[in-house]
């Protein structure tokens, strides 16, 4: 199954990465999605996809709070100082006047 | 007065005198150990196990221990590139501590050993950067479980190694930091493999006495393979991934990289445990370290070779040293039987798609909002995409982008849910393998290491990990270790797979691989034709 230019390009932006249609070419992502195809040829009839080799049953944990409190921590690594030192992630406005 | 002056000059021209002296000794001393301030020879050719009995008896410090790996990093650490971040101070405070315990009794099972801690591991305090200009200047508030079970087994933490962008890559020629170089005729210029090149590196060439590696594609068994060292992916939710930076969750698997399979012993045996923190971490008493360890050599009759891997085309020297060892074991009493995995040769095409479908969403989180990197736009989406796009390197938008083809609506039940019938169908074929044996031997990698500068198309170094992917899509544990050399002087590697939670078990059967190789590993042997 091929993938045109338009689709791996949306993809891009589905992820949120700014790239060129040149840069696109260069990562030969149309040699790799050829190679996968290989797979299509394996009967997998009746077989249970595999989501992860740790197949016990998630574990609960007790419904107490075990966290918080740690505000300067969350932001220690914000980018924009600015909106640190107020005590909040900051970021460009989204929403018009 | 002009007698206080003189005798000033007396004291000045007698200090030139020593200093001169002093060097002269130090030039005579390099000539003849090719080390820096030895005082006591190749104190970095001991293993963890040889160090221990050396540090118990106080016969060395944790101090003096240290300080040799650190003169050591500063020899060499610029030429193979294995550190991201040095962490001398905190390895200085570490050894006096440790010190502190042999003085008054209190040593901890890997008290003063130096080790490297790979820039995937968030270490509290310290940079950890996965080898991204996304996380240049990530400083994390916590530590990982890995790591600090680590601290609390009393192990020195002399640095962050290098790794590839997000583990992502073979060579480690994807790190912001550029590439970790092996030790092994340096001046070649070869990989130290990848993802865990830094690591790698790092142990064989005597700055780091073992190291922590990831292992979701072979991340640990290819670096140690071409550097002649012991690495093991242990059982998946043996070792808790919790604080190790994500790349696909239901593959990661941190574990020891090691000189000796006695030292992964060691280092695995502080690694391991379950915690609460991980879901996918297995339960308490899967993971009780002398139930597991109980497993000798005795326990293991029949070693499994797989078909499909015999059509494979290899190195004459991979292929000579398999044979001869798989000769040596069955002389030494172990029974040789032939195991199928049917679609072995496809667990690289569904890895290709699992493991970038997992790798797209887990690094969904690196926004620009919270931490890393953030370049200004006038709007969020731009902000997004320009931050993403500066953030991270080719190889690691490549597979963000190919993960985001396999998952989307036209091709989620074409791509994804069929790789994941074949890994079930592959980790099923293993449960049926270990019925007719105990263990499974086969090659680490086709070849040796090559040099840093091949030029290789994305699907040329994806198929480098032809030897090791399937081990991570069934979760088993697989240990590669060192089994010659080839006719030009560098290692290969022979894996031992087993059966889920069999990790000790593998670890003595490498044992004896190890034993059968018998090579000279010692990092003052591997730079001195360097």
């Amino acid at each position: 199954m091929a993938f045109t230019k338009q689709q791996l390009q949306k993809f891009a932006h589905l992820i949120r990465i700014d790239v060129s249609d040149n840069q696109l070419e260069k990562m030969q992502i149309s040699s790799i999605i050829d190679w996968i195809d290989k797979l299509q040829k394996i009967d997998t009839t009746g077989i249970d996809p595999m989501l992860s080799p740790a197949e016990h049953e998630l574990p609960m944990r007790n419904d107490t709070i075990t966290d918080g409190n740690i505000r300067d921590a969350v932001l220690a690594n914000a980018p924009d100082d600015a909106g640190k030192s107020r005590g909040y992630f900051a970021v460009p406005k989204v929403i018009d006047e | 007065m002009t007698e206080i002056i003189d005798w000033l000059r007396r004291q000045e021209a007698e200090r030139e005198m020593n200093s001169l002296n002093a060097a002269h000794k130090f030039a005579a001393n390099i000539e003849k150990h090719g080390e820096i301030r030895n005082e006591r020879p190749n104190m970095t050719d001991l293993t963890i196990k040889q160090a221990l009995e050396k540090l118990r008896a106080r016969e060395i410090s944790a101090t003096e221990l240290t300080r040799a790996y650190l003169n050591r990093i500063e020899k060499y650490g610029a030429a193979l590139n294995c550190y991201i971040t040095q962490t001398p101070e905190r390895a200085l405070a570490d050894a006096a501590e440790s010190d502190k315990r042999y003085a008054d009794g209190s040593a901890r099972p890997l008290e003063g050993i130096p080790i490297g801690m790979k820039d995937l591991f968030a270490t509290k305090g310290i940079r950890t950067t996965a080898a991204s200009k996304m996380l240049e200047n990530f400083v994390p508030e916590y530590e990982s479980t890995v790591s600090q079970k680590l601290i609390d087994a009393g192990t020195v933490l002399l640095g962050k190694t290098n790794l590839d962008e997000f583990a992502m890559g073979t060579f480690s020629k994807t790190s912001y930091f550029g590439a970790p170089v092996s030790p092994y005729q340096m001046d070649k210029r070869l990989t130290a493999g990848g993802s865990s090149g830094g690591s790698s590196s790092a142990v064989a060439g005597g700055l780091a006495i073992a190291a922590t590696g990831t292992d979701t594609g072979g991340s640990i068994r290819f670096p140690a393979a071409v550097t002649g060292l012991v690495g093991l992916k242990p059982t998946y939710g043996l070792c808790s991934r919790w604080g190790c930076i994500a790349f696909a969750s239901s593959l990661d698997t941190p574990g020891p990289i090691t000189r000796t399979t006695d030292d992964c012993d060691l280092m695995l045996r502080a690694m391991i445990g379950h915690d609460p923190k991980d879901s996918t971490s297995a339960s308490r008493s899967t993971v009780d370290v002398p139930a597991c360890a109980g497993m000798t050599k005795r326990s293991t009759k029949k070693i499994g070779v797989i078909k499909e891997f015999s059509n494979v085309d290899i190195s004459a020297d991979m292929k000579t040293l398999q044979s001869l060892r798989l000769k040596e074991l069955s002389d030494l009493g172990y029974e040789i039987v032939d195991v199928s995995i049917p679609n072995i040769l496809d667990a690289l095409a569904a890895y290709y798609i699992i493991a970038p479908a997992e790798a797209s969403s887990n690094l969904a989180r690196y926004d620009g909002v919270r931490y890393g990197l953030r370049i200004d736009a006038d709007n969020l989406i731009d902000m997004y995409k320009q931050t993403r796009a500066a953030g991270f390197g080719e190889e690691v938008r490549r597979r963000m982008i190919v993960g985001t083809a396999v998952l989307s609506s036209e091709s989620y039940e074409v791509y994804f849910l069929q790789a994941a019938r074949v890994r079930r169908m592959i980790a099923d074929a293993f449960a049926r393998a270990f019925e007719q044996c105990d263990l499974i031997v086969c090659p680490s990698s086709a070849g040796p290491a090559m040099p840093l500068d091949s030029d290789l198309s994305p699907l040329e170094y994806y198929a480098l990990d032809l030897f090791t992917v399937a081990m991570n899509l069934a979760g088993i544990p697989a240990c590669s270790v060192p089994c010659g050399r080839t006719s030009n002087g560098l290692p290969l590697g022979l894996q031992v797979l087993g059966k889920r939670f069999d990790d000790f078990r593998v670890l003595a059967l490498a044992r004896e691989i190890e034993n059968l190789s018998n090579l000279d590993n010692r990092p003052s042997v591997v730079t001195r034709g360097s």
